[in-house]
């Protein structure tokens, strides 16, 4: 029974033109491609017109999306290849490597078992380094490194792809790969080690149990295209079945339910290490070899490519530069002894022709040619998750394309299209899923919304995990919502939600989260958890009503909140230590800004009567009196003289002197500006400074100078200067005594004063 | 011999010599080695017999591939870059590799003339005979195009542009017209122009669209690691001694490092372990300028010192190196001197030196 092995590079355009021929050649009745068994029946999907690659196969598992894994494939993939003709011709295929549900399973395992380990270790570390011999450390190399260095290349990459890629050979396929077999034979035999290793054996194995179930069923002419790493582990699948059976018992039992779908993939994620822990790094380039690469000229082709595209971005290039740029290409090629013109020469060509040196402009070349980012497409008809199908009907009817690339919207909300469009950005972003990122609109006004959209593949991911939410994106985003915030009870977490949910028009998760943060309002005795949530609640009912949400709801709540916090706080601040102190007053001054938005004078009225409440209370910090006093005498509550005493109590002999530096951190928080102003209170400031025990001083100097560093820099200079002039009295500045001055030579001047004034005409 | 500095054909004749007789891949026309070989000259290495080639340039072999297959296509080099990234030091030693003769050199200046780059006339013979060939002044242009050697120009950006523009019929047709003797001189095979240029002066005469597009370019990055910067200084260090005959010891590695790091952190405007950010001087702080400053410190060293390099004696040129505008760099470099190199336990020795030298 013939049994042939192509082993490949993933993703390599001259591995899959050798695929194709040797199937030509073989014509199989049995095609066998590396991948997981489960993926069997969706590939059956390659060769319809509307699956478009790039594409991906996404396997999760069922009850935990988060475990996922993605197969890449592009058109020039061996893989595709390899299954397109085989679903062309009928002829079965099958995918060959472990099942995904192991994997999950084993991944799991270790994360259940990391705990224990760490304790046995500790107990048994002994017998642990008697039992095992000294092995020298291996730092993992790439395997064909070792031929790449023999060969004189410094990048085993650059290697793989002169001999086995780019250099193509028709009707030499059989060659190709018996050389492939040989190398690889020959690394395995020489024990040198792979990254996988560990995993390869149980991989391996399994492979070979999947050949041997197909020979089973007598085919007879089999054709296995592989990762060219595990060509050579396939080729015996007789002598190695008892172990084989004896390993894959030992594989961990599982219950995981695999589901698979087709996703749209991007070239530049086809770079990203997936399922087969391979990826490339141009595969706009290897799109244009699998089209292009036959031809002769295809060099020429795609410098004209890039001199258009330079021209496109208003850069001149001739013609002349193309047929200069083609020639350096070919001289370099043959100064470095290659028979085909690669990548690295035309990125050169191009560089020192067409960009004056320089590397600049090949990033664009870079962008568009060489990585060429693009999305797939795959065929509506698919089995997909409800949610992803309302998601992608939403995303038709709201005309918003998924791309790769980065596009721009200005939304203007009044209109309704837009309006929609803007529900839909804000809904996925209560999923987690950041397709939209918010920039400044230019306009003013709140009707104005700016985004720039990017759709990243492993978005359908996050959808797929949170489909168990519900079946349409509103119903997910509602149900998501209420049922993250029932658990909690943090009325600041709640208070975000309702942001959030608002510009999504999430009109049943709004109702609910208002009951649900009155509720939470009502028990908590968190005055800091109340303070929090107050700041996004006023901006709702201040700024929420764009969308015509009804929000009278959210104007009781906030007074609540407020009410309770006026009545919560004094107590709230008594006797709490430095850091929570810190912390009140950060609070203080937020709720502080949000009573000016609400603009309810009793409501306003309230919270200064605290506030003097607060001013006056012992055992309260220092540094949140010094706030209180601070604030209330910015609007006027108390007088200024109220403050130059409460001032000077602050700083009176008797008080302990941390509270009093704390007291002035909380009264010039942010701003000196009063003390250069205000000479009474710095001349309370000064003597107190001045009269401080040395001990003390030492003490608070930290205390002070975290303050003082907060200013300005021309602030500080000031104060500076004034420190230096001591204590001010008023009068002083204004006076001007010079002994030198001589009235009589003074008054001289004034007649000729007077004429050139013409107050005195000559 | 006793000249100051030898051309490169004839310092490193052995070499070549040696590189001719093992080349075996084909030479375009008129070239001396195959553009292989000249690559080889270049980045140095073990020839096939086990001859050592000095290294050249230190730096990426890719970047020397390329100025080499430009030649051997029909359109010129242009090296560009920072002052002292070796641009002039490599096209001479192209040159010297593929024609072996680096001396048909015209200088670019703002006063390079028409005559300089063509021709001119002996004005005596020509009212005594009349226009004439034998009335005709040639230029190192003129011999390169007739013999079919390389050419060379130094700094083309200074040259005036109508004066640059001349040098389109050179590169395009390949020839020389003479009007006035109603002939032409047209260039043999092998003939090509290697210019070069820096992107830092101000005032520099941009190239015309017309003229650029003769040019192959290619730019000449500073050092991409400490590392290679370091072989560089050193090996042109103890080359140049060779020339100049400096008595003193061989270079020392430690103060050679210690220079480079100066130069790379204030180039780069932070220190070499990425933490403190530093002022950026006016200077290029090149490469070139670092092989100057250890030069001149191996003289001071010689003469005037115990023959051993050390702080003191590099401190002077590192200091001149730097401060190019008295009041900014200066700045700049007290800075450095007082945040950077104070901190330095082992550096005592370069503070105190540069300390001394009182701007």
């Amino acid at each position: 029974m013939p049994l042939t092995i192509l082993g490949i590079r993933h993703h390599g355009v001259g591995s899959t033109q050798n695929v194709i021929e040797m199937l030509e050649q073989i014509q199989p009745d049995m095609v066998l491609v590396e991948g997981a068994p489960e993926l069997d029946s969706i590939i059956s999907w390659i060769g319809n017109e509307q699956l478009r690659p790039p594409v991906a196969v996404l396997g999760y598992n069922v009850d935990e999306p988060q475990q996922a894994t993605f197969y890449p494939f592009a058109e020039f993939s061996p893989e595709w290849q390899a299954i397109l003709y085989a679903n062309k011709r009928q002829i079965p295929v099958r995918m060959l490597d472990l099942p995904l549900a192991i994997g999950f399973q084993q991944k799991k395992n270790e994360q259940r078992t990391e705990n224990d380990i760490v304790e046995e270790t500790n107990i048994e570390d002994n017998d642990i380094e008697d039992s095992k011999p000294l092995e020298p450390l291996h730092i993992h190399q790439d395997p064909i490194s070792y031929f790449a260095e023999i060969a004189g290349y410094d990048n085993s990459e650059l290697w793989w792809e002169h001999h086995f890629e780019h250099n193509y050979i028709a009707n030499s396929a059989k060659e190709h790969f018996d050389a492939v077999m040989l190398m690889m034979t020959e690394l395995r035999r020489a024990n040198i080690p792979s990254v996988l290793d560990e995993e390869n054996i149980a991989r391996e194995a399994y492979m070979r149990e999947i050949i041997r179930k197909a020979q089973n069923e007598l085919f007879g002419n089999i054709v296995v295209v592989c990762g060219a790493w595990h060509a050579p582990a396939l080729l015996d699948v007789d002598s190695t079945a008892k172990a084989d059976t004896k390993l894959l018992k030992s594989l961990p039992k599982t219950k995981i339910k695999v589901a698979t779908t087709w996703i749209p993939w991007t070239n530049g994620r086809l770079s990203m290490y997936s399922g087969y822990g391979a990826g490339i790094t141009s595969p706009g380039w290897y799109d244009f070899l699998w089209k292009k690469g036959k031809r002769k000229d295809f060099a020429i082709e795609w410098l004209s490519l890039v001199a258009r595209l330079f021209r496109k971005k208003q850069i001149d290039i001739s013609t002349a530069h193309v047929i200069e740029a083609f020639r350096l290409a070919e001289t370099l090629t043959s100064l470095r002894g290659l028979s085909r013109i690669g990548l690295l020469e035309l990125n050169e060509a191009t560089q020192t022709v067409m960009c004056m040196g320089d590397t600049v402009l090949l990033s664009l070349v870079k962008d568009k040619l060489i990585v060429a980012n693009r999305l797939g497409e795959v065929p509506d008809e698919l089995p997909k998750v409800p949610l992803q199908l309302d998601f992608e009907k939403l995303a038709k009817s709201n005309r918003l394309a998924l791309t790769a690339e980065k596009k721009d919207y200005e939304l203007d909300l009044r209109k309704e299209l837009d309006l929609n469009r803007s529900k839909m950005i804000h809904r996925l972003d209560i999923l987690e899923i950041n397709w939209g990122q918010k920039v400044y609109a230019r306009s003013k006004g709140t009707f104005k919304e700016a985004w720039t959209l990017s759709w990243k593949p492993e978005m359908y991911l996050a959808l797929i995990d949170k489909a168990v939410w519900g079946n349409t994106l509103e119903d997910t985003c509602t149900k998501y919502l209420i049922d993250t915030s029932q658990k909690s009870q943090n009325i600041g977490k709640i208070a975000e939600n309702i942001q959030k949910a608002i510009p999504a028009e999430l009109f049943v998760a709004i109702e609910f989260l208002l009951k649900k943060i009155d509720e939470v309002a009502a028990i908590s005795a968190d005055i800091l958890d109340l303070m929090t949530a107050l700041k996004p609640m006023v901006e709702i009912s201040r700024y929420g009503n764009v969308r015509k949400t009804d929000l009278g709801a959210i104007r009781q709540i906030v007074d609540a909140l407020l009410t309770r916090i006026c009545i919560g706080l004094p107590n709230a601040c008594y006797g709490l230590d430095d850091d929570n102190s810190r912390k009140v007053f950060e609070h203080i001054k937020q709720v502080n800004e949000a009573t000016k938005l609400i603009e309810n004078e009793d409501l306003t009225q309230l919270w200064f009567d605290t506030l003097k409440k607060l001013l006056t209370k012992d055992g309260v910090h220092g540094i949140i009196q010094g706030c209180t006093c601070r604030l209330l005498l910015d609007v006027q509550e108390i007088n200024t003289e109220e403050t130059a005493e409460r001032f000077a109590w602050a700083l009176s002999q008797g008080q302990e002197p941390n509270f009093s530096a704390g007291w002035l951190e909380g009264f010039l928080k942010g701003s000196g500006m009063i003390l250069i102003y205000d000479h009474v209170l710095w001349n309370l400031l000064y003597k107190w400074v001045a009269e401080l025990p040395q001990e003390y001083f030492t003490e608070l100097l930290p205390i002070l100078r975290r303050t003082f560093s907060q200013f300005e820099p021309n602030e500080r200079k000031q104060l500076g200067e004034k420190a230096k002039a001591g204590t001010i009295i008023q009068s002083l500045e204004f006076t001007t005594i010079n002994e030198n001055f001589n009235p009589q030579f003074a008054e001289s001047v004034l007649p000729m004063l007077e004429t050139l004034l013409g107050i005195n005409p000559l | 011999m006793n000249v100051l500095r030898q051309h490169a054909e004839e310092q490193f004749a052995h070499e070549l010599e040696e590189i001719s007789k093992q080349d075996k891949n084909v030479r375009p026309t008129s070239w001396n080695l195959s553009p292989q070989a000249v690559v080889h000259y270049l980045i140095g290495g073990k020839l096939p017999n086990g001859f050592e080639v000095s290294p050249k340039y230190i730096g990426n072999r890719r970047l020397m591939e390329i100025a080499v297959a430009t030649l051997t296509t029909d359109r010129a080099l242009l090296l560009y870059g920072l002052p002292g990234t070796a641009k002039s030091w490599v096209a001479e030693h192209l040159a010297a590799a593929i024609s072996g003769n680096s001396t048909l050199l015209v200088q670019g200046t703002a006063g390079t003339s028409e005559e300089a780059i063509r021709y001119g006339w002996n004005y005596a013979k020509l009212l005594a005979e009349g226009p004439s060939e034998n009335a005709l002044v040639t230029t190192p242009m003129m011999q390169a195009m007739r013999t079919g050697k390389i050419a060379r120009i130094e700094e083309l950006t200074r040259i005036t542009a109508d004066v640059q523009d001349t040098l389109i019929t050179i590169l395009s047709e390949k020839t020389l017209p003479i009007p006035e003797l109603n002939m032409e001189v047209q260039a043999v095979r092998g003939f090509n122009v290697i210019a070069t240029a820096n992107n830092r002066d101000k005032g520099v005469n941009e190239l015309s669209g017309a003229l650029k597009r003769r040019f192959n370019t290619v730019i000449l990055p500073v050092p991409e690691t400490m590392k290679e910067e370091i072989a560089i200084v050193q090996h042109r260090v103890s080359s140049l001694q060779k020339a100049l005959e400096l008595p003193a010891e061989a270079p020392a590695l430690k103060e050679i490092q210690r220079i480079v790091t100066i130069f790379r952190e204030l180039r780069a405007g932070v220190t070499a372990d990425g933490k403190t950010k530093i002022k950026t001087p006016s200077s290029t702080m090149s490469t070139a300028e670092a092989i100057s400053v250890v030069n001149n410190g191996l003289a001071l060293a010689a003469h005037f010192g115990d023959g051993r390099l050390n702080a003191e004696d590099l401190a002077a040129g590192l200091v001149g190196a730097v401060v190019k505008d008295p009041i900014q760099d200066k700045v700049v470099w007290n800075e450095y001197l007082e945040t950077v190199i104070k901190t330095r336990e082992d550096w005592k020795d370069v503070y105190r030196a540069c300390k001394e030298i009182v701007l």
